[in-house]
C-alpha cells in the first residue's frame, strides 16, 4: 500500500522551476530518503507534502487524501529549531499535543509517555534553553510521535548536530520504525541517507536515481575510492590527480580530493610518487568505501554538499 | 477550545518569563508613576494631589497596555515566525483563528495583570478616584477596547516586519511616540491644536481620556460625547480587525 503518491508535480517560483514533473511513490512503513544538494527542490517538496506550500500542477496524495486533509496523520519536523526556549521540554510538548487537539489531562499523560520514549524524562522540567542541540532535536522529533501520526517528514534533522548526537537521533528513529509508520527523510548528507531503506537522489527538481543504498552504488559501478589529503590544494595537484581519475572531474573534499578507481593497491603508491615528484606533500591517503555522496557525484558531476560538516 | 487554551497558556508563560516584557510592560510604567507623583507633581495644590495622582496612574495604566499590546505581541509573533513555529503549525490540524484568539487573550491577560499592579501601587502612593460602579464597568470596557486596538498594531508590526529586532523597535517607537504626542504622558490641554485632534482620534489616547473621565471626572475634552465614544469604538475595532486580517493572511497563508 502506498502512503505517499506524487504524480507530475510542478512547482515554480516566478520563472524558476523548482520541481519539474516529479513522480514519487512511497510505501507504507518505508523509510525513504530524498537526498540532493541545496536548491535541488527537496525542501520545497517536503513542504508541499506538509501542506505548507501548494504546487502549480500535478497531484500529491497521502493515503488517498490531499495533504491539507491528511494533517492529523502527518508529522512534519522542520529544519529550524521551533521549540520555545522559555518553556520546559514538557511544556513545549503539552503545547503541541493540545494544538493537535488533546485535552489537557490526556495531553499530559501522552507527553509523559513520549518523553520516556525519547529519553528526556529526567530533563522534562528543564527549560529548553538549557538543552543541548541533540536534546532539542529529540524534543522536536517528539512533536511528531503523537499516537495516530503515520507519516513522518524529517527535513534535514541532523544539520548542526555532532556525530554523537546524530547517532543518537538515528537510534531513536530506529526505535520508532514499524510496519505502518512511513518516514520521509530529507538530507544532503550521505551517511544519513544510508540509514534509509530506499533513497531518491534529487537534482534540479527531479529524481535522477532511486533504489536501496546498495543498488545505487552497484548501478553506478562504484568500487573503490581513494581519499587524498594534501598540504595545499591547487591546480597542479588537480592536474596530477586527474590522470588517475581517468580524466574525469575530481571531487573535492575538505582537505583534498577523491579518486575513483578499481585498482587501489597499485594506484596509491603511484599517486604519492607523482605528487612528491612535483614538490608537494601528501598529508594522508587511503581507500574508502563509496558513499551515496560519491554516487551523486558520479551521476551529476557535482558535490551534494557545499561544505563538510 | 484546546488550541485556544494552549496558545493562551504558552503566551502567558512567554510573557511572564521574559524579563524584557516584564520590565517594559510593568516596571517601566511604575518607574514613571513614581517620577510623575514624586518629582513632576511637586507644587500641586494639596486639594488636587490625590486626583492628580489618580490621573497619572491612569496614564501609566494606558501606557502599560499600549506597550503590552503593541510591543510584547509584536515580539511574540515575530519570534515565533523567525524560529519557524508557523511552518510547524501550518503542517498541523490547527485552525488559525484559534491561534489568533489565544494570542489576543494572552496579551489581554498580561495587560490586565500589569493594570492591577500599577493600580494597586498608584493607590498605595496616594492616587484617588471618584466613580460609581457603572462608571467602573464603562471604564473597564474602554480599557479592553484600548488593549484590542493596541493588539491590532502589535499584530501588524509582528506580521509585516521581517526581523525580530525591527518588529520590536518599530512597535516600541510607535508606542512611545504616540503616547508622548497624544496626551497620555502630558495633559491634553498642553498639546498644540493639531495634536489635540490626533489625541481625539488615536484610539489609545481616546480610551485613556474616556477611562480618565469615568474614574476621575475630567478628561480635558468631551471624551464621553456620543461622537467621541462612537469614533473610539469604530477606530479601535478597525485597528484590531486590520491586525487580525493581516496576521491571518501573512502568517498563515500557503506559499
Amino acid at each position: 500500500m502506498d502512503s505517499i503518491v506524487i504524480k507530475d508535480l510542478v512547482k515554480r517560483y516566478g520563472n524558476r522551476t523548482v520541481l519539474d514533473n516529479l513522480n514519487l511513490n512511497i510505501k507504507e512503513g518505508e523509510f525513504y530518503c530524498l537526498m540532493g544538494p541545496n536548491g535541488s527542490g527537496k525542501t520545497t517538496l517536503s513542504s508541499i507534502i506538509a501542506s505548507i506550500r501548494t504546487q502549480n500542477s500535478g497531484t500529491l496524495e497521502i493515503y488517498g487524501k490531499k495533504p491539507s486533509m491528511a494533517k492529523k496523520i502527518l508529522g512534519y519536523l522542520p529544519q529550524e529549531n521551533f521549540s520555545d526556549s522559555y518553556l520546559s521540554g514538557r511544556e513545549n510538548l503539552v503545547y503541541f499535543a493540545r494544538m493537535m487537539g488533546y485535552k489537557k489531562s490526556d495531553a499530559l499523560a501522552t507527553v509523559n509517555d513520549i518523553m520516556g520514549k525519547i529519553g528526556l524524562s529526567e530533563d522534562a522540567s528543564k527549560r529548553v534553553s538549557r538543552y543541548s542541540g541533540g536534546m532539542r532535536k529529540r524534543l522536536e522529533l517528539a512533536t511528531i510521535l503523537f499516537p495516530g501520526i503515520k507519516v513522518l517528514i524529517l527535513d534535514e534533522p541532523t544539520t548542526g548536530l555532532d556525530p554523537s548526537a546524530r547517532r543518537n537521533f538515528f537510534g531513536l528513529i530506529d526505535s520508532i520504525k514499524d510496519s505502518t509508520t512511513t518516514i520521509l527523510l530529507i538530507s544532503h548528507i550521505g551517511s544519513d541517507a544510508e540509514q534509509a531503506s530506499r533513497v531518491g537522489l534529487m537534482d534540479k527538481g527531479r529524481i535522477i536515481a532511486e533504489g536501496t543504498p546498495e543498488e545505487l552504488k552497484k548501478n553506478t559501478n562504484l568500487k573503490n575510492i581513494i581519499n587524498v589529503d594534501v598540504s595545499i590544494k591547487n591546480d597542479n595537484i588537480k592536474e596530477i590527480l586527474r590522470v588517475f581519475n581517468k580524466g574525469e572531474a575530481l571531487q573535492e573534499t575538505e582537505k583534498g580530493f577523491k579518486i575513483y578507481t578499481d585498482q587501489t593497491a597499485e594506484v596509491i603508491p603511484e599517486i604519492v610518487r607523482s605528487i612528491e615528484k612535483r614538490g608537494y606533500k601528501v598529508a594522508e591517503i587511503g581507500s574508502v568505501a563509496p558513499s551515496l555522496e560519491d554516487v551523486f557525484f558520479k551521476l551529476t558531476g557535482k558535490s551534494v554538499r557545499e561544505e563538510k560538516i | 477550545m484546546n488550541q485556544i487554551s494552549a496558545t493562551f497558556t504558552k503566551g502567558i508563560k512567554d510573557y511572564l518569563t521574559s524579563i524584557s516584557a516584564l520590565f517594559w510592560v510593568i516596571a517601566w510604567p511604575i518607574i514613571w508613576l513614581f517620577l510623575g507623583v514624586f518629582v513632576f507633581m511637586v507644587g500641586v495644590p494639596e486639594e488636587y494631589v490625590a486626583l492628580a495622582r489618580g490621573k497619572v496612574t491612569i496614564s501609566m495604566i494606558t501606557f502599560s497596555f499600549v506597550v503590552a499590546g503593541m510591543t510584547s505581541l509584536a515580539a511574540n509573533i515575530s519570534e515565533d515566525r523567525y524560529k519557524g513555529l508557523f511552518l510547524k503549525l501550518k503542517s498541523m490540524p490547527v485552525q488559525p483563528w484559534k491561534d489568533s484568539i489565544g494570542r489576543i487573550l494572552s496579551v489581554m491577560f498580561f495587560s490586565i495583570i500589569s493594570v492591577f499592579i500599577i493600580l494597586i501601587i498608584g493607590i498605595a502612593i496616594g492616587a484617588r478616584f471618584s466613580f460609581d460602579i457603572l462608571d467602573l464597568f464603562k471604564a473597564t470596557g474602554f480599557l479592553l477596547l484600548g488593549i484590542l486596538a493596541s493588539a491590532g498594531v502589535g499584530l501588524i508590526c509582528g506580521t509585516l516586519i521581517k526581523s525580530v529586532q525591527g518588529a520590536i523597535m518599530t512597535a516600541v517607537g510607535i508606542a512611545v511616540i504616540t503616547s508622548a504626542i497624544s496626551g497620555i504622558f502630558f495633559d491634553y490641554s498642553l498639546l498644540p491644536e493639531i495634536l489635540q485632534t490626533f489625541a481625539r482620534y488615536w484610539p489609545m489616547s481616546s480610551s485613556n481620556a474616556i477611562i480618565g473621565y469615568y474614574l476621575t471626572g475630567s478628561s480635558g475634552f468631551e471624551a464621553t460625547s456620543a461622537l467621541n465614544i462612537s469614533l473610539n469604538v469604530v477606530i479601535s475595532l478597525l485597528f484590531f480587525s486590520a491586525g487580525l486580517i493581516i496576521y491571518s493572511i501573512y502568517c498563515w497563508r500557503k506559499e
